[in-house]
């Protein structure tokens, strides 16, 4: 499992952040690895924030918004390259009862809010990173099923595309709600990018019924 | 565009190279009697172990629940495991050995239950190692029967409270993007998990296999991780 949250130490020196992704695993039952004291989620690494944009428009910013990405995928990469090791063969580990067994390592979640994963997936800030409603549709019919978002099958459209149709590629995924070549998670393997989200209490509960409350009452 | 990343130590592991253990199997293992599940020990095991067309059966039972019925608060009264999973290869080296000061001890490595508890209020009050040092200096404790006397010597034992910690050796990359050269810092992950699947102070809160909870044999319930879907899914995965 991985945690992650972009957060801002300073606003008059510089904007500064930090961007600390955690990891923990799943064997660990919830009451011990939600507890503080005992340290079950460990610190993997510190990602470097990128300058803020200096352009004056948004096509200017353009090109370093990719390269922050470019290098974003880069980071995730090396910090994950371990486990492409061990999904497939998996690897011998000791255990805290004493004993030995085969483990396979694989990421399972990523716990994040959804402006943290709209970044690491790369789709827009109203988009959903499991399923291809449009925004516009967000919240008004429950009943209506979405396919599920397939990330290998964007990269591999945008990869093989004709550079001839590169308007209309960018309109389809721009429909989709999708940045090329921006989710960090399409190389770990036995990995499903759509399915690392997992909704919580707070970001998708609580503040979803607040906001749908507070719209009810006005 | 230009990216490159330059390794100065030897970050990634080649974790594949440690000792090659037995090639995974679904099918063919033994049933297992026992579960792993030892958070709960009052859950009656029941006989209702799946074999895989069994477990192609169940896949999708938790579509058909009829979600017009309260939910059922009870413990399980059935439970499936997939045979095989979890299964010990064999006995960590000098296991007994590294936990025998901490299961005859419960101080250890600090001399006395009273220095142990100076430690760890030094610890959770987060109190500086020059404050620690004058605290000793100025004579405010009982260095005589310490068994430690400075900020160092704390250090030292608590880093015998951590025999693992060998595993979280950070390393140190650059990322180069054309216009800023940045360094980070990160461990391998697949030596945190080494660290975190040992620790003896979780060992009654780890499962090593998922699990599928029955109310009354039939309803199924899902409480943690390994009683929903996702791991049991990767489980049974089929390499071919």
């Amino acid at each position: 499992m991985g945690l992650s949250d972009q957060m801002q130490l300073t606003n008059f020196s510089g904007d500064k952040k930090a961007w600390p992704v955690y990891m923990t695993i799943g064997n660990i039952l919830s009451r011990t690895r939600n507890s503080l004291a005992k340290i079950p989620i460990l610190l993997l690494a510190l990602i470097p924030v990128p300058p803020k944009f200096t352009g004056e428009s948004a096509r200017a910013n353009q090109a370093p918004r990719q390269t922050n990405a470019d290098t974003l995928r880069a980071v995730f990469d090396l910090v994950l390259a371990p486990l492409q090791l061990v999904a497939q063969e998996g690897t011998v580990m000791d255990c805290a009862d004493g004993k030995t067994r085969l483990c396979f390592h694989i990421l399972s979640a990523w716990i994040a809010d959804p402006a943290e994963h709209a970044t690491l997936q790369g789709i827009g800030s109203k988009s959903c990173p499991k399923c291809e409603v449009p925004c516009e549709e967000l919240g008004r019919d429950p009943r209506q099923i979405y396919e599920t978002r397939n990330y290998v099958r964007y990269r591999e459209k945008a990869l093989r595309h004709d550079p001839a149709e590169a308007a209309g590629m960018a309109e389809y995924f721009q429909g989709l709600g999708v940045k090329i070549r921006k989710n960090v998670f399409i190389g770990p393997d036995r990995v499903n990018s759509a399915d690392l989200h997992k909704p919580d209490l707070l970001h998708n509960i609580y503040l979803g019924l607040f906001k749908h409350m507070m719209e009810s009452m006005e | 565009m230009h990216l490159d990343i330059v390794l100065s130590l030897n970050a990634i592991a080649d974790t594949a190279s440690s000792p090659a253990g037995p090639t995974f199997l679904r099918d063919d293992l033994e049933t297992m009697t026992d579960s792993d599940y030892e958070s709960d020990p009052g859950l009656e095991i029941a006989d209702i172990h799946t074999t895989t067309g069994e477990i192609d059966d169940m896949h999708n039972d938790s579509d058909t629940e009829d979600v017009s019925r309260p939910p059922v608060r009870a413990h399980p009264s059935g439970q499936a495991t997939i045979p095989g999973a979890s299964r010990p290869l064999g006995e960590v080296a000098g296991y007994t050995v590294l936990n025998k000061a901490m299961t005859h001890d419960p101080c250890s490595p600090f001399s006395s239950e009273d220095d142990f508890n100076l430690a760890t209020w030094f610890v959770r009050s987060k109190v500086p190692k020059s404050h620690i040092d004058a605290y000793f200096a100025q004579g405010l404790g009982d260095t005589d029967s310490r068994s430690f006397r400075s900020a160092y010597t704390l250090r030292q034992h608590l880093d015998v409270l951590d025999p693992f910690r060998e595993y979280l050796v950070w390393a140190e990359a650059s990322i180069d993007d054309g216009r800023h050269a940045t360094t980070f810092y990160y461990p391998n992950i697949i030596d945190c998990v080494r660290y975190l699947i040992r620790q003896v102070g979780y060992s009654w809160d780890i499962v090593y296999a998922p699990l599928r909870e029955y109310h009354l044999r039939v309803e199924r319930l899902y409480s943690k991780m390994h009683t929903a879907d996702w791991w049991w899914d990767i489980q049974v995965w089929d390499r071919s």
